[in-house]
């Protein structure tokens, strides 16, 4: 839809408000990003590997 | 490091290295710290189980994140208890404006992001966020690239109709939206 009567300091203000909105987007992923991730992730990814190690010297 | 290697290495020892993306893309999708943990082991155990399924060579980070859009979704059908709102009725009393500088809160962004559907909050950090391309983001949500742009424009109206920036209707056609919140606000702490 056309933006009826609309001033170029609204469209300035359109302009702004759409960057702001990308901006916070980006820092809901960013915030998340710089937690650091638990150890239990880490510990699991171990455990998996150890886990294949085991059953491969099974099979060997 | 040696590249020629690259495709040698397994791909089990590589996903150590996505984890904290991975949980940054579930918190964003969940945004429960607790439902994004559990979203995030269960990735890991489908992704190692099926590591087979990876095509070498091919983005790691796109497969994992795939999978795990894919885990919640299913758990969400399986647990769909909740009262849904798809038309964000209870969100409509949010109205939300830029802070005495002129930027928007951040809480009160994240409340109305919090209310956008999961869908909706998913484009938006995939395409707008975490910086993947319209192929990708399509190629994971498994949907055309056209469905994606449309989705992710309907999901940035929805966001500025929440935010009380009434972009639909001809954004700040009329009234100046944000002036009116303003004054909206200013009325109801006099009255």
């Amino acid at each position: 839809m056309h933006n009826q009567g609309s001033k170029p300091e609204q469209d300035g203000q359109i302009d702004q408000i759409k960057a702001q909105i990308e901006e916070n987007l980006k820092r809901v992923y960013q915030s998340a990003l710089v937690e650091e991730v638990p150890d239990r992730f880490k510990l699991l990814l171990q455990q998996l590997k150890d886990k294949e190690a085991q059953q491969n010297g099974v099979q060997k | 490091m040696n590249l020629a290697a690259a495709s040698d290495i397994d791909p089990r020892d590589q996903l150590v290295e996505h984890l904290r993306p991975l949980r940054a893309f579930a918190i964003s999708l969940t945004r429960n710290v607790t439902a994004a943990d559990d979203l995030v082991q269960e990735t890991i155990l489908k992704a190692w189980a099926g590591i087979d399924k990876f095509q070498r060579g091919s983005n790691l980070q796109a497969w994992l994140f795939t999978i795990l859009r894919n885990t919640y979704y299913s758990s969400l059908r399986k647990s769909r208890r909740e009262v849904a709102d798809p038309d964000g009725a209870h969100a409509a009393t949010l109205s939300v404006k830029p802070d005495h500088d002129g930027r928007m809160a951040f809480t009160d962004f994240l409340r109305a992001f919090d209310t956008l559907s999961d869908e909706h909050r998913e484009v938006l950090i995939l395409v707008g966020a975490s910086g993947f391309t319209t192929e990708e983001a399509a190629a994971m949500m498994g949907v055309a690239a056209g469905t994606v742009k449309s989705r992710a424009s309907r999901a940035r109206k929805r966001l500025a109709h929440l935010l009380g920036l009434a972009e639909g209707e001809g954004m700040f056609s009329g009234v100046d939206a944000v002036t009116d919140a303003v004054i909206g606000r200013a009325a109801a702490a006099m009255g």
